[in-house]
Protein backbone atom coordinates (compact mmCIF):
# COMPACT_ATOMS: atom_id res chain seq x y z
CA UNK A 1 0.00 0.00 0.00
CA UNK A 2 0.88 3.74 -1.09
CA UNK A 3 0.39 5.93 1.48
CA UNK A 4 -1.22 8.95 -0.77
CA UNK A 5 -0.47 12.29 0.80
CA UNK A 6 -2.90 14.07 -0.43
CA UNK A 7 -4.75 13.95 3.09
CA UNK A 8 -2.78 15.55 4.93
CA UNK A 9 -3.98 18.76 3.12
CA UNK A 10 -7.06 18.16 5.46
CA UNK A 11 -5.52 17.63 8.30
CA UNK A 12 -3.95 20.70 10.40
CA UNK A 13 0.01 20.62 11.44
CA UNK A 14 -0.10 17.76 14.50
CA UNK A 15 -3.04 15.80 13.35
CA UNK A 16 -0.72 15.05 9.61
CA UNK A 17 2.33 14.24 12.45
CA UNK A 18 -0.11 11.49 14.03
CA UNK A 19 -1.05 10.20 10.21
CA UNK A 20 2.42 9.40 9.32
CA UNK A 21 3.42 8.09 12.42
CA UNK A 22 0.15 5.94 12.48
CA UNK A 23 0.74 5.18 8.81
CA UNK A 24 4.54 4.24 9.16
CA UNK A 25 3.83 2.15 12.42
CA UNK A 26 1.06 0.15 9.81
CA UNK A 27 4.51 -1.15 7.93
CA UNK A 28 3.89 1.52 4.94
CA UNK A 29 6.81 2.67 3.23
CA UNK A 30 5.71 4.22 -0.34
CA UNK A 31 4.97 7.71 0.40
CA UNK A 32 3.37 10.06 -2.63
CA UNK A 33 3.08 13.67 -2.50
CA UNK A 34 2.82 16.45 -5.28
CA UNK A 35 2.98 20.23 -5.08
CA UNK A 36 -0.38 20.30 -6.52
CA UNK A 37 -1.58 19.05 -2.67
CA UNK A 38 -2.33 22.60 -1.08
CA UNK A 39 0.19 22.37 1.66
CA UNK A 40 0.50 18.30 2.17
CA UNK A 41 4.42 18.73 0.90
CA UNK A 42 5.17 21.40 3.95
CA UNK A 43 2.58 19.01 6.23
CA UNK A 44 4.94 16.26 5.31
CA UNK A 45 7.71 18.00 5.67
CA UNK A 46 8.02 17.59 9.72
CA UNK A 47 7.84 13.77 9.98
CA UNK A 48 9.55 12.82 6.42
CA UNK A 49 12.58 14.96 7.71
CA UNK A 50 12.41 12.61 11.04
CA UNK A 51 11.74 9.32 9.45
CA UNK A 52 13.51 9.83 5.98
CA UNK A 53 15.44 6.44 6.30
CA UNK A 54 12.13 4.80 6.32
CA UNK A 55 10.39 6.80 3.54
CA UNK A 56 10.49 5.74 0.13
CA UNK A 57 9.56 9.04 -1.05
CA UNK A 58 7.39 9.60 -4.09
CA UNK A 59 6.76 13.17 -5.67
CA UNK A 60 5.85 14.67 -9.14
CA UNK A 61 5.37 17.82 -11.26
CA UNK A 62 2.97 18.91 -13.51
CA UNK A 63 5.84 21.06 -15.53
CA UNK A 64 6.14 19.50 -19.18
CA UNK A 65 9.61 21.96 -20.12
CA UNK A 66 12.56 21.70 -18.81
CA UNK A 67 12.83 24.75 -16.97
CA UNK A 68 9.24 24.73 -15.41
CA UNK A 69 10.36 21.14 -14.21
CA UNK A 70 13.54 21.87 -12.65
CA UNK A 71 11.87 24.70 -10.55
CA UNK A 72 9.15 22.52 -9.68
CA UNK A 73 11.37 19.98 -8.34
CA UNK A 74 14.06 22.54 -6.24
CA UNK A 75 10.71 24.22 -5.08
CA UNK A 76 9.07 20.92 -3.78
CA UNK A 77 12.85 20.03 -1.95
CA UNK A 78 12.37 23.03 -0.19
CA UNK A 79 8.75 22.34 0.98
CA UNK A 80 9.32 19.02 2.09
CA UNK A 81 12.75 20.09 3.31
CA UNK A 82 14.84 17.33 2.02
CA UNK A 83 17.70 16.92 -0.28
CA UNK A 84 16.43 14.16 -2.48
CA UNK A 85 13.44 12.49 -3.54
CA UNK A 86 13.26 8.69 -4.43
CA UNK A 87 10.46 8.87 -7.25
CA UNK A 88 10.21 11.87 -8.79
CA UNK A 89 7.13 11.56 -11.10
CA UNK A 90 5.60 13.33 -14.20
CA UNK A 91 1.98 14.57 -12.74
CA UNK A 92 -1.24 13.62 -14.70
CA UNK A 93 -0.05 13.36 -18.36
CA UNK A 94 -3.19 13.57 -20.46
CA UNK A 95 -2.40 14.84 -23.78
CA UNK A 96 0.16 13.33 -27.11
CA UNK A 97 1.41 16.89 -27.02
CA UNK A 98 2.44 16.47 -23.57
CA UNK A 99 4.39 13.39 -23.92
CA UNK A 100 6.03 15.34 -27.29
CA UNK A 101 7.16 18.45 -24.68
CA UNK A 102 8.48 16.95 -21.97
CA UNK A 103 10.47 13.79 -23.90
CA UNK A 104 11.60 17.16 -25.95
CA UNK A 105 15.01 18.89 -26.35
CA UNK A 106 13.67 21.72 -23.85
CA UNK A 107 11.36 18.96 -21.92
CA UNK A 108 10.91 17.89 -18.71
CA UNK A 109 13.00 14.49 -19.12
CA UNK A 110 16.00 16.38 -19.79
CA UNK A 111 15.54 17.98 -16.13
CA UNK A 112 14.83 14.75 -14.34
CA UNK A 113 17.72 12.75 -15.97
CA UNK A 114 19.74 15.36 -14.66
CA UNK A 115 18.84 15.73 -10.91
CA UNK A 116 18.89 11.83 -11.53
CA UNK A 117 22.66 12.32 -12.76
CA UNK A 118 23.58 14.74 -9.52
CA UNK A 119 21.38 12.19 -7.01
CA UNK A 120 18.56 14.48 -6.40
CA UNK A 121 15.68 12.22 -7.82
CA UNK A 122 16.59 8.29 -7.65
CA UNK A 123 13.65 7.14 -10.06
CA UNK A 124 11.88 8.48 -12.64
CA UNK A 125 7.75 7.90 -13.14
CA UNK A 126 4.73 8.97 -14.60
CA UNK A 127 1.17 9.19 -13.13
CA UNK A 128 -2.07 9.64 -15.74
CA UNK A 129 -5.94 9.10 -15.23
CA UNK A 130 -5.79 9.86 -19.29
CA UNK A 131 -6.21 6.96 -22.28
CA UNK A 132 -4.17 3.75 -21.43
CA UNK A 133 -2.83 4.20 -25.04
CA UNK A 134 -1.04 7.08 -24.01
CA UNK A 135 0.34 5.46 -21.18
CA UNK A 136 1.50 2.64 -23.08
CA UNK A 137 3.55 4.76 -25.53
CA UNK A 138 5.10 6.63 -22.78
CA UNK A 139 6.59 3.54 -21.59
CA UNK A 140 7.93 2.86 -25.22
CA UNK A 141 9.56 6.61 -25.33
CA UNK A 142 10.88 6.84 -22.09
CA UNK A 143 12.92 3.79 -21.24
CA UNK A 144 13.79 4.92 -17.41
CA UNK A 145 10.33 4.75 -16.15
CA UNK A 146 10.60 3.01 -13.44
CA UNK A 147 6.72 3.16 -12.04
CA UNK A 148 3.68 4.36 -13.96
CA UNK A 149 0.40 5.35 -11.76
CA UNK A 150 -3.06 4.88 -12.48
CA UNK A 151 -6.34 4.16 -12.20
CA UNK A 152 -7.67 0.48 -11.84
CA UNK A 153 -11.21 -0.33 -10.13
CA UNK A 154 -13.64 -2.76 -11.05
CA UNK A 155 -15.76 -0.20 -13.01
CA UNK A 156 -12.93 0.91 -15.44
CA UNK A 157 -12.36 -2.70 -15.80
CA UNK A 158 -15.56 -3.22 -17.14
CA UNK A 159 -16.05 -0.76 -19.76
CA UNK A 160 -15.18 -2.05 -22.87
CA UNK A 161 -13.59 0.52 -24.36
CA UNK A 162 -9.76 0.75 -25.52
CA UNK A 163 -10.40 4.22 -23.74
CA UNK A 164 -10.28 2.83 -20.08
CA UNK A 165 -8.36 -0.63 -21.08
CA UNK A 166 -5.80 0.07 -17.97
CA UNK A 167 -5.82 -3.39 -17.86
CA UNK A 168 -3.32 -2.96 -21.17
CA UNK A 169 -1.11 -1.06 -19.33
CA UNK A 170 -0.49 -3.39 -16.49
CA UNK A 171 0.24 -5.95 -19.52
CA UNK A 172 2.99 -3.32 -21.03
CA UNK A 173 4.37 -1.90 -17.12
CA UNK A 174 4.87 -6.26 -16.72
CA UNK A 175 6.60 -6.78 -20.30
CA UNK A 176 8.85 -3.57 -19.55
CA UNK A 177 8.89 -4.87 -15.83
CA UNK A 178 8.45 -1.55 -13.93
CA UNK A 179 6.29 -0.96 -10.83
CA UNK A 180 2.48 -0.38 -11.28
CA UNK A 181 1.00 2.28 -8.98
CA UNK A 182 -3.30 2.13 -8.82
CA UNK A 183 -5.63 5.23 -8.11
CA UNK A 184 -8.93 5.62 -8.14
CA UNK A 185 -8.93 1.88 -6.50
CA UNK A 186 -11.97 3.41 -4.25
CA UNK A 187 -13.90 5.45 -6.59
CA UNK A 188 -17.16 5.15 -6.67
CA UNK A 189 -18.56 7.87 -9.13
CA UNK A 190 -18.40 11.02 -9.93
CA UNK A 191 -20.58 13.37 -6.77
CA UNK A 192 -23.66 14.47 -7.71
CA UNK A 193 -23.79 17.78 -10.04
CA UNK A 194 -23.48 20.96 -7.42
CA UNK A 195 -27.13 21.41 -7.77
CA UNK A 196 -28.14 18.48 -6.54
CA UNK A 197 -25.40 18.43 -4.28
CA UNK A 198 -23.53 21.47 -3.21
CA UNK A 199 -19.53 21.30 -2.51
CA UNK A 200 -19.65 22.04 1.15
CA UNK A 201 -22.15 19.19 1.61
CA UNK A 202 -20.10 16.58 0.31
CA UNK A 203 -19.06 14.15 2.96
CA UNK A 204 -15.69 13.19 1.89
CA UNK A 205 -13.10 14.87 0.64
CA UNK A 206 -12.30 13.48 -2.65
CA UNK A 207 -12.47 15.12 -5.97
CA UNK A 208 -14.83 11.69 -6.47
CA UNK A 209 -17.10 10.19 -4.55
CA UNK A 210 -15.32 7.23 -2.50
CA UNK A 211 -17.31 4.01 -1.51
CA UNK A 212 -17.25 4.66 2.07
CA UNK A 213 -18.36 1.52 4.09
CA UNK A 214 -15.39 -0.94 5.19
CA UNK A 215 -16.69 -4.38 3.29
CA UNK A 216 -16.20 -2.53 -0.03
CA UNK A 217 -12.92 -0.82 0.60
CA UNK A 218 -12.02 -4.07 1.41
CA UNK A 219 -13.34 -5.47 -1.73
CA UNK A 220 -11.71 -2.52 -4.21
CA UNK A 221 -8.69 -3.21 -2.41
CA UNK A 222 -8.71 -7.26 -2.89
CA UNK A 223 -9.45 -6.74 -6.56
CA UNK A 224 -7.16 -4.21 -7.27
CA UNK A 225 -4.51 -6.09 -5.43
CA UNK A 226 -5.62 -9.23 -7.35
CA UNK A 227 -4.89 -7.63 -10.55
CA UNK A 228 -0.64 -7.81 -9.71
CA UNK A 229 0.05 -4.08 -9.05
CA UNK A 230 2.59 -3.02 -7.28
CA UNK A 231 1.33 -1.08 -4.45
CA UNK A 232 -2.64 0.18 -4.35
CA UNK A 233 -2.53 4.14 -3.15
CA UNK A 234 -4.82 5.55 -0.23
CA UNK A 235 -7.44 7.57 -1.75
CA UNK A 236 -7.65 11.05 -0.25
CA UNK A 237 -10.20 11.82 2.18
CA UNK A 238 -8.18 11.14 6.12
CA UNK A 239 -11.20 9.25 7.34
CA UNK A 240 -11.03 6.46 4.81
CA UNK A 241 -7.07 5.69 5.65
CA UNK A 242 -7.06 3.15 8.51
CA UNK A 243 -9.93 1.10 6.89
CA UNK A 244 -7.68 1.10 3.98
CA UNK A 245 -4.50 0.39 5.82
CA UNK A 246 -6.47 -2.50 7.50
CA UNK A 247 -8.24 -4.31 4.14
CA UNK A 248 -3.84 -4.08 3.01
CA UNK A 249 -3.09 -6.06 6.11
CA UNK A 250 -5.92 -8.44 5.94
CA UNK A 251 -5.53 -8.88 1.93
CA UNK A 252 -5.44 -12.72 1.14
CA UNK A 253 -6.07 -12.64 -2.95
CA UNK A 254 -9.33 -12.73 -4.66
CA UNK A 255 -9.93 -15.59 -6.68
CA UNK A 256 -10.77 -15.10 -10.09
CA UNK A 257 -14.58 -16.03 -10.16
CA UNK A 258 -15.20 -13.42 -7.35
CA UNK A 259 -13.36 -10.92 -9.68
CA UNK A 260 -15.54 -11.54 -12.61
CA UNK A 261 -18.75 -10.85 -10.28
CA UNK A 262 -17.58 -7.36 -9.56
CA UNK A 263 -16.81 -6.66 -13.10
CA UNK A 264 -20.44 -8.36 -14.23
CA UNK A 265 -21.87 -6.14 -11.08
CA UNK A 266 -20.01 -3.13 -12.12
CA UNK A 267 -21.27 -3.77 -15.74
CA UNK A 268 -24.39 -4.04 -15.46
CA UNK A 269 -25.04 -0.97 -13.37
CA UNK A 270 -23.71 1.51 -15.62
CA UNK A 271 -26.02 0.72 -18.52
CA UNK A 272 -29.91 1.30 -17.49
CA UNK A 273 -31.19 -1.14 -19.97
CA UNK A 274 -28.62 -3.85 -20.47
CA UNK A 275 -28.72 -5.41 -23.60
CA UNK A 276 -27.94 -9.59 -22.32
CA UNK A 277 -29.86 -10.07 -19.33
CA UNK A 278 -27.57 -12.38 -18.10
CA UNK A 279 -24.27 -13.22 -17.16
CA UNK B 1 -4.02 -8.62 -17.16
CA UNK B 2 -7.54 -8.17 -18.15
CA UNK B 3 -10.41 -10.35 -16.28
CA UNK B 4 -12.29 -12.27 -18.46
CA UNK B 5 -16.28 -12.17 -19.00
CA UNK B 6 -18.06 -15.22 -17.70
CA UNK B 7 -18.83 -16.80 -21.14
CA UNK B 8 -15.07 -15.88 -22.17
CA UNK B 9 -13.81 -17.55 -19.02
CA UNK B 10 -15.72 -20.80 -20.19
CA UNK B 11 -14.83 -20.93 -23.71
CA UNK B 12 -10.71 -20.28 -22.82
CA UNK B 13 -11.26 -23.66 -20.97
CA UNK B 14 -12.08 -25.67 -24.51
CA UNK B 15 -9.81 -25.88 -28.27
CA UNK B 16 -12.08 -23.53 -30.31
CA UNK B 17 -10.00 -22.65 -32.94
CA UNK B 18 -10.91 -23.97 -36.32
CA UNK B 19 -13.53 -25.98 -35.02
CA UNK B 20 -17.66 -26.22 -36.23
CA UNK B 21 -19.60 -24.26 -32.83
CA UNK B 22 -22.61 -23.99 -31.98
CA UNK B 23 -24.46 -21.78 -29.72
CA UNK B 24 -27.31 -22.90 -28.23
CA UNK B 25 -29.01 -20.30 -27.43
CA UNK B 26 -27.41 -17.53 -28.86
CA UNK B 27 -29.52 -14.34 -27.43
CA UNK B 28 -27.87 -11.05 -28.41
CA UNK B 29 -24.86 -12.95 -29.47
CA UNK B 30 -22.38 -12.55 -26.30
CA UNK B 31 -21.90 -16.52 -26.78
CA UNK B 32 -20.94 -16.11 -30.05
CA UNK B 33 -18.95 -13.50 -29.99
CA UNK B 34 -16.21 -15.21 -27.40
CA UNK B 35 -16.36 -17.98 -29.59
CA UNK B 36 -15.33 -16.24 -32.57
CA UNK B 37 -12.89 -14.00 -30.72
CA UNK B 38 -11.53 -17.57 -29.67
CA UNK B 39 -11.47 -18.46 -33.70
CA UNK B 40 -13.93 -20.94 -34.07
CA UNK B 41 -14.11 -22.00 -37.76
CA UNK B 42 -18.09 -20.84 -37.61
CA UNK B 43 -20.79 -20.66 -35.49
CA UNK B 44 -24.08 -21.63 -35.84
CA UNK B 45 -25.96 -19.11 -33.39
CA UNK B 46 -29.43 -21.08 -32.42
CA UNK B 47 -32.04 -18.89 -30.93
CA UNK B 48 -36.15 -19.08 -31.08
CA UNK B 49 -37.03 -15.49 -31.04
CA UNK B 50 -37.25 -14.23 -34.33
CA UNK B 51 -36.08 -10.60 -33.41
CA UNK B 52 -32.91 -11.73 -31.96
CA UNK B 53 -32.03 -14.00 -35.01
CA UNK B 54 -32.39 -11.16 -37.22
CA UNK B 55 -30.17 -9.12 -34.90
CA UNK B 56 -27.73 -11.91 -34.32
CA UNK B 57 -27.35 -11.57 -38.24
CA UNK B 58 -26.37 -7.69 -38.09
CA UNK B 59 -24.26 -8.06 -35.45
CA UNK B 60 -21.77 -10.82 -36.77
CA UNK B 61 -20.10 -11.60 -40.04
CA UNK B 62 -20.56 -15.23 -42.21
CA UNK B 63 -18.92 -16.98 -39.67
CA UNK B 64 -22.21 -16.99 -38.01
CA UNK B 65 -25.10 -18.57 -39.40
CA UNK B 66 -28.32 -17.45 -37.09
CA UNK B 67 -30.70 -20.32 -36.82
CA UNK B 68 -34.36 -19.55 -36.02
CA UNK B 69 -35.10 -22.70 -34.12
CA UNK B 70 -36.56 -24.50 -31.15
CA UNK B 71 -33.48 -25.74 -29.49
CA UNK B 72 -35.15 -29.16 -29.09
CA UNK B 73 -35.66 -29.45 -32.56
CA UNK B 74 -32.12 -28.40 -33.98
CA UNK B 75 -32.21 -27.87 -38.01
CA UNK B 76 -28.27 -29.34 -38.36
CA UNK B 77 -27.37 -32.64 -39.37
CA UNK B 78 -26.49 -35.67 -37.29
CA UNK B 79 -21.91 -35.08 -36.45
CA UNK B 80 -21.97 -31.57 -37.52
CA UNK B 81 -20.91 -29.44 -34.67
CA UNK B 82 -17.10 -30.00 -32.74
CA UNK B 83 -18.28 -27.34 -29.88
CA UNK B 84 -21.33 -27.15 -28.21
CA UNK B 85 -21.75 -24.29 -25.77
CA UNK B 86 -24.75 -23.50 -23.80
CA UNK B 87 -24.41 -20.79 -21.91
CA UNK B 88 -26.90 -19.67 -19.20
CA UNK B 89 -29.47 -21.82 -21.35
CA UNK B 90 -30.40 -24.88 -19.32
CA UNK B 91 -32.46 -22.84 -16.59
CA UNK B 92 -34.74 -21.47 -19.24
CA UNK B 93 -35.88 -25.32 -20.22
CA UNK B 94 -38.41 -27.76 -18.20
CA UNK B 95 -36.84 -31.14 -17.09
CA UNK B 96 -38.81 -32.76 -19.89
CA UNK B 97 -36.70 -30.17 -22.36
CA UNK B 98 -33.54 -30.68 -20.86
CA UNK B 99 -33.56 -34.12 -21.75
CA UNK B 100 -34.77 -33.60 -24.90
CA UNK B 101 -31.93 -30.77 -25.37
CA UNK B 102 -29.28 -33.58 -24.33
CA UNK B 103 -30.49 -36.10 -27.59
CA UNK B 104 -30.61 -33.41 -29.70
CA UNK B 105 -26.92 -32.39 -28.47
CA UNK B 106 -25.88 -35.55 -28.62
CA UNK B 107 -27.07 -36.28 -32.08
CA UNK B 108 -25.60 -33.30 -33.73
CA UNK B 109 -22.00 -33.47 -32.18
CA UNK B 110 -19.16 -35.64 -33.87
CA UNK B 111 -17.59 -38.21 -32.27
CA UNK B 112 -14.96 -35.59 -30.25
CA UNK B 113 -16.96 -33.40 -29.78
CA UNK B 114 -16.87 -30.62 -26.63
CA UNK B 115 -19.89 -29.23 -24.51
CA UNK B 116 -19.71 -26.35 -22.32
CA UNK B 117 -22.99 -25.87 -20.10
CA UNK B 118 -22.75 -22.95 -17.71
CA UNK B 119 -25.50 -21.94 -15.82
CA UNK B 120 -26.44 -20.84 -11.88
CA UNK B 121 -26.43 -23.18 -9.21
CA UNK B 122 -30.18 -22.87 -6.98
CA UNK B 123 -29.80 -20.08 -5.24
CA UNK B 124 -30.05 -20.07 -1.38
CA UNK B 125 -33.34 -20.49 0.37
CA UNK B 126 -32.78 -16.77 1.78
CA UNK B 127 -31.17 -14.73 -0.92
CA UNK B 128 -33.82 -11.96 -0.96
CA UNK B 129 -33.44 -12.33 -5.25
CA UNK B 130 -35.21 -16.01 -4.39
CA UNK B 131 -38.44 -14.47 -3.50
CA UNK B 132 -38.69 -12.42 -6.93
CA UNK B 133 -37.50 -15.55 -9.13
CA UNK B 134 -40.33 -18.17 -6.24
CA UNK B 135 -42.69 -14.79 -7.63
CA UNK B 136 -41.79 -14.69 -11.63
CA UNK B 137 -42.19 -18.73 -11.62
CA UNK B 138 -45.94 -19.09 -9.85
CA UNK B 139 -47.04 -16.54 -11.93
CA UNK B 140 -45.51 -18.13 -15.38
CA UNK B 141 -46.95 -21.51 -13.87
CA UNK B 142 -50.27 -19.57 -13.65
CA UNK B 143 -50.20 -18.22 -17.34
CA UNK B 144 -48.45 -21.09 -19.33
CA UNK B 145 -48.30 -24.05 -17.22
CA UNK B 146 -44.59 -23.89 -16.76
CA UNK B 147 -42.23 -21.84 -14.24
CA UNK B 148 -40.34 -19.08 -15.89
CA UNK B 149 -36.44 -20.71 -15.34
CA UNK B 150 -35.35 -23.16 -13.04
CA UNK B 151 -31.78 -23.40 -11.46
CA UNK B 152 -31.04 -26.54 -11.49
CA UNK B 153 -27.87 -28.17 -9.56
CA UNK B 154 -25.19 -29.04 -11.77
CA UNK B 155 -25.26 -32.24 -11.01
CA UNK B 156 -28.22 -32.87 -12.13
CA UNK B 157 -27.85 -31.07 -15.58
CA UNK B 158 -24.42 -32.89 -15.47
CA UNK B 159 -26.71 -36.36 -15.41
CA UNK B 160 -28.95 -35.39 -18.31
CA UNK B 161 -25.78 -34.96 -20.55
CA UNK B 162 -23.99 -38.04 -19.08
CA UNK B 163 -26.76 -40.38 -19.51
CA UNK B 164 -26.73 -39.41 -23.36
CA UNK B 165 -22.94 -40.62 -23.47
CA UNK B 166 -20.84 -36.88 -22.41
CA UNK B 167 -18.11 -37.90 -19.74
CA UNK B 168 -17.10 -34.68 -17.33
CA UNK B 169 -13.78 -33.02 -18.72
CA UNK B 170 -13.60 -30.50 -16.54
CA UNK B 171 -15.22 -27.20 -14.60
CA UNK B 172 -14.91 -23.86 -13.69
CA UNK B 173 -16.53 -21.39 -10.97
CA UNK B 174 -17.54 -18.55 -13.62
CA UNK B 175 -19.14 -15.70 -11.15
CA UNK B 176 -19.23 -16.44 -7.45
CA UNK B 177 -21.41 -14.55 -5.83
CA UNK B 178 -23.70 -13.62 -8.89
CA UNK B 179 -24.73 -9.98 -9.15
CA UNK B 180 -27.88 -9.41 -9.68
CA UNK B 181 -28.41 -6.24 -10.30
CA UNK B 182 -31.02 -3.12 -10.65
CA UNK B 183 -31.85 -4.04 -14.42
CA UNK B 184 -31.69 -7.49 -13.89
CA UNK B 185 -34.56 -7.28 -11.44
CA UNK B 186 -36.10 -4.35 -13.36
CA UNK B 187 -36.26 -7.13 -16.17
CA UNK B 188 -37.77 -9.89 -14.05
CA UNK B 189 -40.44 -7.69 -12.46
CA UNK B 190 -41.27 -6.75 -16.29
CA UNK B 191 -42.17 -10.35 -16.79
CA UNK B 192 -44.00 -10.89 -13.90
CA UNK B 193 -45.90 -7.76 -14.41
CA UNK B 194 -46.39 -9.17 -18.16
CA UNK B 195 -47.62 -12.73 -16.66
CA UNK B 196 -49.84 -11.44 -14.44
CA UNK B 197 -51.56 -9.21 -16.83
CA UNK B 198 -52.68 -12.39 -18.10
CA UNK B 199 -54.63 -13.63 -15.44
CA UNK B 200 -58.08 -13.51 -13.90
CA UNK B 201 -58.11 -10.32 -11.74
CA UNK B 202 -58.05 -11.50 -8.34
CA UNK B 203 -54.78 -13.37 -9.41
CA UNK B 204 -53.31 -10.19 -11.31
CA UNK B 205 -54.24 -8.41 -8.09
CA UNK B 206 -52.68 -10.83 -5.87
CA UNK B 207 -49.08 -11.04 -7.90
CA UNK B 208 -48.94 -7.58 -8.27
CA UNK B 209 -49.31 -6.79 -4.62
CA UNK B 210 -46.86 -9.50 -3.99
CA UNK B 211 -44.59 -7.30 -6.45
CA UNK B 212 -44.77 -4.67 -4.13
CA UNK B 213 -43.29 -7.02 -1.52
CA UNK B 214 -40.21 -8.67 -3.03
CA UNK B 215 -36.87 -7.16 -3.78
CA UNK B 216 -36.74 -4.14 -5.87
CA UNK B 217 -32.52 -3.43 -5.48
CA UNK B 218 -29.57 -5.43 -5.99
CA UNK B 219 -28.41 -8.58 -4.63
CA UNK B 220 -25.70 -10.98 -4.29
CA UNK B 221 -26.80 -14.74 -4.53
CA UNK B 222 -25.46 -18.15 -5.72
CA UNK B 223 -22.76 -18.67 -8.16
CA UNK B 224 -22.55 -19.96 -11.99
CA UNK B 225 -20.77 -22.70 -13.08
CA UNK B 226 -19.15 -23.86 -15.78
CA UNK B 227 -18.81 -27.68 -16.77
CA UNK B 228 -17.08 -29.50 -19.88
CA UNK B 229 -17.96 -32.64 -21.40
CA UNK B 230 -16.37 -34.90 -24.18
CA UNK B 231 -18.04 -37.45 -26.71
CA UNK B 232 -14.41 -38.55 -26.68
CA UNK B 233 -13.44 -42.42 -25.27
Amino acid sequence: MTFGGIVLDHLEQPAANQMVEWVLDQGVAHFDVAPRYGDAELKLGPKLRQHREDIFLGCKTQARDYAGARDSLDRSLTRLGVDTIDLYQFHGLEYAAELEELTGEDGALRAFREARDAGTIEHIGLTSHGDPRLICEAIDRIPELASVMFPLNPVVMAKDDPEYDYAAVLDRAEEADIGTLAIKAFAQGPWPPESELPRRDRGYANWYEPVGDYETIRERFDFVAAQGVTSVVTPGDPKLVAMVADAATRYAGMDDATQRSLIAESRHEETPVPEQLHH
Amino acid sequence: MAVSTPVATAVDAVTVTDRVCLDVGAGHGDSTAALLAADAANVYSVDSDPGRVAALADRFDDRCTPILADLRALPLGADSVDVCLAHAVCNQVTPAGLWTLATELARVATADATLVVDDYTPLPADAAVADLFALEDATACLATGAPAQTFYPPGLVAAVFEAHGWRPAGDRVLLDPVPWTGPHLDAHRGAIREGAATLVPTLHRGVTAALDAVVSTSDRAGSMYSRRFTRRD
